[in-house]
């Protein structure tokens, strides 16, 4: 039997528990990234420079012309579909509103992007819905609301229109109202759902709050604002 | 020595073919036919625990409120009448004793915090080392994301996921499944408690005892099709996985009915319960009429009608797997 060594990133013994081990507090130290693995880390987006990097590179190494258009193409598909990106480069964190852009909210995690393929990372067991409806990609941020409601929102980024609504209306309205926000939406006291050309958001709130379902709608306006018509 | 003992086994065997055979000449076969009918298998104790006031009078679960619940429904499971006796029976100092709990629902929707640290109290009480026990499952930041402390330090209890250790390089098959396991089930866990949530799901129908087993391996994602059937039992049957896994305890404090298998607050209710057996097929079969039942008051279509409901389980009950059973003439729900 072997065990796992201390690695020294517990460093939180303050808070002990009767159980003998501290619970995390809100507070409470953050694991440090390096440990996570690469199967969990977020997907890489695209980034401008490594698209630039990789035609400069192409174009320096190619010696007869009529290849020079061939392996560029090749190679920035297979970059493009390795990092799951369809729609340019950074475009999904650019639908998250910033902090108090939305009145009371403010961002609490940088963006996570998984590509179709990874989509399982993130919602394993969830996501054949969303793959059999063309999801390309989905990004993730977490959010708080006057300091007191966590929230997270979900950006599903279709293939078109009719995988959003695919997706939308295989989910029951169980006593949601429906407000006018993008294509259509549902909106319940902890949650907020909606559709709007290819995309699909819904923000969940953790805490139950008699400002929660007001606040989700406010943030859902500040995304929809955000999302390419 | 050996040989000797091979030799007084033999002859026991023996006696016994000729003792059956003396009985059935003589006319004993009311006798063997008594016998078989006392040898029937016991049903399958399916226990669930409830407590109205679990939350007091915040939204979260109370710790001492969840640690009663945990006693009675253990004591009643093990018809024990000491909260440690449970515990006693089911470990023993010095063994490493792994928590599989659900953190990939995220937060909401994930085996509770206040529930694990009652399973680690009484571990402890019963004399498991605090560095003996190990609360994991997939993924590090998943465990850290819903509230779980994460911690290596081995002198209390640790948490940590399996990508800080990794997979085992040996591939393990059983039926349809060839899979690498973790090595926190492989080499820190003598023995296992699951510790699942009561979940909707879209693949699979439901969630609970057997499919949490999806995150010991390496590559679940292989496993949705076809309702994930029979690939969860086939899962449950790796050697490592059925020898390990003792006891059930499914966070039903809350459960849900649609959408899952991630947190949807809107199909998401306040069961306030637990489910507890040492069948993971009784207990699944047990959720899986909770959830339905949960369905009809909110007028949904039964799982069935939606062409999803849990094959896998009657599966897990078949002759090849005969991990538990899924008949209820023979599972006992006891509702304390």
């Amino acid at each position: 039997m072997t065990s796992v060594e201390d690695d020294g990133v517990t460093g939180c013994g303050k808070s002990q528990s009767r159980a003998g081990f501290g619970w995390r507090r809100a507070s409470a130290l953050r694991i440090s990234s390096s440990l996570s693995s690469r199967a969990l880390a977020p997907e890489v987006p695209c980034h401008p420079k490594q698209h630039s990097v990789r035609s400069l590179t192409i174009r320096a190494r190619a010696r007869r012309p009529g290849i020079i258009p061939f392996c560029a193409t090749l190679l920035i598909a297979v970059a493009l579909a390795s990092t799951g990106c369809k729609r340019g480069p950074g475009t999904e964190a650019a639908f998250f509103p910033a902090s108090n852009e939305v009145e009371g909210w403010v961002t609490t995690s940088a963006t996570r992007t998984f590509a179709a393929v990874d989509l399982w990372k993130y919602i394993d067991g969830g996501a054949e819905k969303y793959l059999k409806a063309g999801v390309q990609s989905a990004s993730t941020a977490d959010y708080k609301f006057q300091n007191k409601i966590e929230a997270v929102a979900d950006i599903y980024s279709m293939a078109n229109a009719e995988g959003a609504r695919e997706v939308f209306d295989s989910e029951p309205a169980v006593d949601a109202k429906t407000p006018p926000l993008g294509d259509s939406a549902r909106l319940h006291s902890q949650s907020l759902v909606f559709r709007q050309g290819p995309y699909l958001v819904r923000l969940i709130a953790y805490e139950e709050d008699p400002q929660a379902q007001q606040a989700l709608l406010e943030l859902g306006h500040g995304i929809d604002k955000r999302l390419p018509r | 020595m050996n040989q000797e003992r091979l030799t007084s086994r033999r002859g026991f065997l023996k006696k016994c073919v000729a003792g059956t055979a003396v009985l059935r000449a003589t006319g004993g076969i009311p006798l063997l036919a008594a016998l078989e009918q006392s040898a029937a298998p016991a049903k399958s104790k399916v226990v669930i625990a409830r407590d109205a006031a679990l939350r007091g009078s915040g939204a979260t679960v109370e710790s001492s409120r969840v640690l009663s619940l945990l006693d009675r429904a253990m004591q009643t499971c093990f018809d024990l009448d000491h909260p440690l006796d449970p515990w006693k029976k089911l470990v023993r100092p010095g063994q490493k004793v792994g928590i599989k709990v659900n953190a990939l629902g995220g937060r909401g929707l994930s085996s509770d915090v206040q529930l694990v640290a009652a399973i680690c109290q009484r571990l402890q009480e019963a004399g498991i080392r605090g560095g003996d026990i190990v609360i994991w499952d997939r993924g590090t930041d998943e465990l850290d994301h819903v509230g779980y402390h994460v911690s290596t330090d081995g002198n209390r209890v640790r948490c940590f996921g399996t990508d800080m250790v990794g997979y085992e390089q040996q591939l393990v098959t059983y039926g349809s499944v060839g899979s690498q396991l973790s090595k926190i089930l492989t080499r820190n866990c003598d023995l296992l408690i699951n510790v699942p949530v009561l979940k909707d799901h879209d693949g699979a129908g439901i969630t609970a005892a057997l499919k949490n087993m999806y995150g010991v391996i390496h590559n679940p994602n292989k496993y949705h099709p076809d309702g994930c059937n029979p690939y969860v039992a086939d899962v449950n049957m790796l050697p490592e996985v059925r020898t390990k896994t003792r006891l059930h305890i499914c966070d039903a404090t809350t459960a849900c009915y649609e959408g899952g298998p991630g947190f949807k607050p809107e199909y998401s209710w306040k069961y306030n319960g637990l489910i507890v057996s040492e069948d993971p097929v009784a207990l699944d079969y047990t959720g899986w009429q909770m959830i339905e039942r949960k369905r009809a008051e909110k007028k949904l279509k039964t799982l069935e009608a939606e062409k999803r409901a849990p094959q896998y389980i009657a599966t897990a009950a078949d002759a090849q797997h005969r991990l538990g059973t899924d008949d209820p003439k023979r599972i006992a729900v006891v509702e304390v």
